[in-house]
């Protein structure tokens, strides 16, 4: 699997080393990140979103693209564009990729330079914090001391909220969507699965594929296990009830002839797929194992920012979102982080989306997440 | 009355809100304060505008809440109790529960709750002995609506009911102390030896414990 690449895509190099959470350091890395719309001149537009597990730099289109209708659809680009809630027109949105990514970022499908080879399982654990603080380097590249919002969804949102606890002095106001504070137990449970899904399977070959056949089956088995849990009952019963699909191909089957196919099972496999088609089963690995790591409550580093820095953050604004139908990263998650705040003073507005698309619907839900979005980012500029 | 607010300037229909006016009067400057139920956050603005108050506000809609949002106020979307959550002990100066103590599941419960986050409670309430409703409810069989809080468009019933002298039993049985009482109608004041309970429309106590 080669590194995917977007031809909108910036590289940012950083060739001093860098040291990880875990003390183990990378001799160099590579950031992919895109940015759009214009810098002012007080450079106070800027507006950094992180992406989720599966997700890339490409957040979205340009404007001469939008016009034309042209280009790579972006991942969030209902949410950011001309006109939209992330204005593109207003802000100078950045979106970086993450270390450990196969979306242009030094991950373990990248060469290690002390070796020339892939890095495969050589790639050291990394967490959160550490794609942060690549990102940072990024952002200080970038010559950009204030930003006026962090946001992301899932994963996203434990960037944006690691940044804003991290680093409160370079940021007004924090969006984190859909996300928590701690990866719960089932959240873990459910990388794991699909974790083991990969390692199981024999392509997988301890991580050493990069020249042979990718191990599709077990990582096309943890997309399904993914897509699951990004959906919900409400959603499924109304997208595919009970429908039956007819496979008249029965190599499309894999053999397995149990009768008919449902709608569901057939959306899974195509999902799974064409999953493998775009992402690398290692980095799935090492990105997940990320996600579990991450625990705000246990961050010492924070918890000590937080009482030390108390007069920067009251003046500190944050919009949580969070949707009824979630049941990955429930409302409940979204409301311990509102507690959070409030205990440190920040700012806080919290609103539940009533939303039947499930944990995915940080990704479709435009209107009403997009009308708050707008509303909130009006108060900060001012 | 109350039904088109203008969200961006203090329109002159707001003086006609006695309650507000009283409210804003009681508070004062620099006042950390929360808001319970606080709707499309007209009160909060004001106070936040004219009495410079670090505001919160908590409210069901999710319509009022983009509202708030928009006005750049601070607001949780969901029950007050769940909203409750998270406050450190008398970080408030005032809690306010304008006109939503009918909406209130627990309200016992719910009030001394609020008494361990807010140092004063501001509660006001319609009175239900107050005695054209009297009247009412022995010749039509109904209560009227309040019109500073018609939510029948909503869907929602006001289902909790008081008259001042319940409302009083109520807080003696909780061991509250009456800071201030006011009784009103829709624009004058009602003095305090004139029997309230039979002739104040709405009433508005400052409680602390």
């Amino acid at each position: 699997m080669a590194i995917i690449e977007f031809p909108s895509s910036q590289y940012f190099y950083y060739n001093s080393s860098f040291k990880l959470e875990s003390g183990e350091t990378l001799p160099k890395f590579t950031l992919a990140y895109e940015t759009f719309g214009k810098l002012n001149s007080d450079k106070t537009n800027a507006i950094l979103i992180f992406h989720a597990l599966s997700g890339s730099a490409h957040v979205t289109r340009n404007e001469e693209e939008f016009k034309l209708d042209k280009g790579i659809k972006g991942w969030w680009e209902n949410l950011v564009g001309p006109n939209k809630s992330f204005d593109t027109k207003k802000y100078f949105i950045i979106c970086t990729n993450v270390i450990g990514s196969c979306y242009g970022s030094t991950g373990p499908s990248s060469i290690n330079p002390k070796t020339s080879k892939f890095y495969a399982l050589d790639f050291p654990i990394i967490t959160i914090h550490d794609m942060v603080k690549a990102q940072k380097l990024l952002i200080e590249y970038l010559e950009i001391d204030q930003l006026l919002t962090v946001t992301g969804g899932s994963m996203g949102g434990m960037l944006a909220l690691d940044w804003f606890l991290n680093y409160p002095e370079t940021v007004k106001s924090i969006i984190p969507i859909a996300t928590t504070l701690q990866s719960s137990p089932q959240n873990i449970a459910f990388n794991e699965v699909g974790r083991q899904a990969i390692i199981r399977d024999p392509n997988w070959n301890n991580g050493n594929y990069y020249s042979s056949e990718p191990p599709q089956f077990g990582l096309s088995i943890a997309r399904m296990i993914g897509h699951i849990t990004y959906l919900s009952d409400g959603l499924m019963r109304i997208k595919f009830g009970r429908k039956i699909q007819e496979v008249s191909n029965e190599a499309n089957d894999n053999n397995f002839k149990f009768g008919q196919k449902f709608c569901v099972e057939s959306y899974l496999n195509y999902k799974g797929l064409s999953f493998t088609k775009r992402f690398d089963a290692n980095s799935y690995l090492y990105i997940t194992k990320a996600i579990d790591y991450f625990d705000i409550y246990s961050d010492k580093k924070i918890l000590d920012n937080l009482t030390n820095k108390q007069s920067i953050f009251k003046d500190k604004k944050s919009l949580i979102l969070c949707f009824k139908s979630d049941w990955l990263y429930p409302i409940s998650e979204s409301k311990q982080i509102a507690k959070f705040f409030k205990k440190y003073n920040i700012r806080t507005t919290f609103c539940k989306i009533d939303s039947n698309y499930g944990h995915d619907a940080f990704l479709i839900e435009d209107y009403t997440q997009g009308k708050l979005i707008k509303c909130f980012l009006k108060n900060i500029e001012t | 009355m109350q039904k088109k607010h203008s969200n961006k300037k203090i329109s002159s229909e707001y003086y006609n809100r006695k309650d507000y006016e009283l409210i804003i009067n009681i508070i004062n400057d620099n006042a950390k304060i929360i808001d319970l139920g606080c709707g499309t956050g007209d009160l909060l603005y004001l106070l936040k505008t004219r009495k410079n108050v670090e505001c919160e506000g908590i409210d069901l809609s999710i319509k009022n809440i983009e509202t708030c949002i928009k006005k750049g106020l601070n607001v949780f979307h969901g029950d007050i109790d769940e909203g409750l959550e998270g406050y450190n002990d008398q970080c408030f100066d005032f809690a306010i529960i304008n006109f939503t103590v009918p909406f209130l599941k627990k309200p016992e419960f719910i009030l001394n709750r609020i008494s361990q986050i807010s140092k004063n409670i501001i509660v006001t309430f319609e009175n239900v002995g107050y005695f054209i409703k009297r009247i009412k409810i022995l010749f039509k069989g109904t209560i009227v609506k309040n019109p500073f809080q018609d939510n029948s468009e909503k869907g929602l019933l006001n289902e909790r009911f008081f008259t001042i002298k319940q409302f009083m039993q109520l807080l003696i049985k909780n061991k509250f102390n009456i800071i201030q009482e006011i009784y009103f109608c829709k624009k004058l004041k009602i003095p305090k030896w004139l029997n309230p309970n039979l002739f104040a429309r709405y009433a508005l106590f400052v409680i602390k414990k």
